[in-house]
């Protein structure tokens, strides 16, 4: 039990967090995923769903749980995905250390951007009172390997201003961390340039046989219509996409703000018979606040 | 025919509270193809799930691990969570290890359905 891997939705929200009773079971805290083996612990974007993971941390760490290295992974900062570092109770730990990862190109603007968002026009406390040690890297060409897990990345061309996507392999088995892209355009029935041909296959060749996908999936079908270009997928491209790369478990993610559990909940019912109609092996399903599976 | 005047029904004060404990109370609504339909009240919690004796809730049905599943409240909200059983927890048809309980959510324990009965979540008489 102890060498498993498991994966907890902290925030699952796109764009603006949703508190209020049509969101509370799916959740309405923005992006915060932790993947965690043993006492190594991974931390995908820091949106507001990280505020209840470092109140859950704070209290394993009081117990002396010994997980003082944290390692913080973004796959861009969009407000969505760097809200709730202000907020993460590790950072004001003096025993805590935390390494934060972004791709090459972001990397030398990292510190000044979240140091810019919580400057006194915008939050009363800076940056520099966290007492936690704070490493910056810029995220290796080669996989980096952090206790048993081994992490890759690729940049994620379907964003405006550009997302990163993660793979952790363990066990024999594949995650992949995909939010923030659109999808609809590479993957829609129609002439593809060179070079969206490659970025459709680089893609696939990522998420391929994935156990686990974790992939945005903001938009109704109908809906995606009115927000061609904003950097996000339907729900129709995400599945197609997990069925197409032979993906085991399908977590729908970044949801809509304006969509209420009915809907999530009428969605994954529709899905899951679609899919059992049709013979899919895909297991689909909509990422849950305070949910943990097992990759 | 006299007037016939509808008298108020009139409950005693524990009549009163007992009816607001009951409505605080959250349970398990349960529906298995062994073990026929039963509840199973989860305000004294944790409560462990599974075929084992020592179990507070003990299911005679081979689809169940002997220390299947256990529920818990943290003070503010009801939990699940898998101990390490062979065929998991479903969650409204997702395997899970661990979650968040809320009212009306489907948990499959082995060929028992469970439906949770999330009344005074949060509220939980201590
Ligand atoms: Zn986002
Ligand atoms: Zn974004």
């Amino acid at each position: 039990m102890s060498n498993d891997c498991h994966i907890t939705f902290w925030g699952t929200r796109g764009s603006i967090p949703t508190p209020g009773r049509l969101t509370e079971k799916y959740g309405g805290n923005t992006t915060c995923v932790v993947v965690r083996q043993g006492n190594t612990v991974i931390i995908f974007d820091a949106g507001s769903g990280i505020r209840p993971f470092g109140g859950s941390l704070a209290k394993e760490l009081a117990k002396g749980s010994g997980i003082e290295r944290l390692h913080l992974f973004f796959t861009h900062t969009h407000w969505d995905h760097i809200q709730g570092l202000p907020f993460f109770i590790p950072a004001f730990l003096d025993n805590v250390e935390i390494n934060i990862y972004s791709s090459p190109d972001k990397a030398p603007l990292l510190k000044d951007i979240l140091n810019g968002q919580m400057s006194f026009t915008y939050f009363p406390i800076e940056m520099s009172s966290f007492a936690a040690k704070l490493h910056y890297h810029s995220l290796p060409t080669e996989p980096m390997t952090l206790g048993e897990m081994s992490i890759s990345w690729e940049l994620h061309p379907f964003h405006p201003g550009g997302s990163v996507r993660y793979c952790v392999e363990v066990n024999n088995r594949k995650f992949i961390f995909a939010t923030d892209a659109e999808l609809d355009p590479l993957f829609a029935d129609g002439r593809l340039s060179p070079e969206q041909k490659k970025e459709r296959t680089d893609y696939l060749k990522f998420v391929e046989g994935a156990h686990v996908l974790v992939a945005d999936g903001q938009y109704l079908n109908e809906d995606y219509i009115g927000k061609v270009g904003w950097g996000h997928s339907s729900m129709g491209a995400a599945i197609k996409v997990a069925e197409e790369a032979g993906v085991h478990r399908l977590a729908l993610f970044h949801h809509e703000p304006a969509y209420s559990d009915s809907t999530l909940d009428r969605m994954q019912k529709e899905t899951q018979q679609a899919c059992a109609e049709k013979k899919s092996k895909l297991e689909a399903f909509w990422a849950r606040e305070a949910m943990t599976i097992a990759l | 025919m006299g007037r016939e005047r509808k008298q108020t029904q009139m409950l005693d004060r524990d009549q009163v509270f007992g009816h607001l404990d009951f409505s605080l109370r959250s349970y398990f609504e349960c529906n298995s193809k062994v073990l026929g339909r039963f509840t199973i009240d989860l305000n004294e919690e944790p409560v462990t799930i599974g075929r084992n004796k020592k179990c507070s809730v003990v299911l005679d049905d081979e689809s169940i691990s002997w220390e299947h599943a256990q529920v818990f409240c943290d003070g503010e909200e009801y939990y699940i969570e898998d101990l390490g059983s062979t065929n998991g927890i479903r969650l409204n048809n997702v395997k899970i290890v661990k979650s968040v309980l809320h009212h009306l959510d489907h948990v499959r324990i082995g060929e028992t359905e469970l439906v949770f009965m999330g009344n005074g979540v949060g509220h939980r008489r201590s």
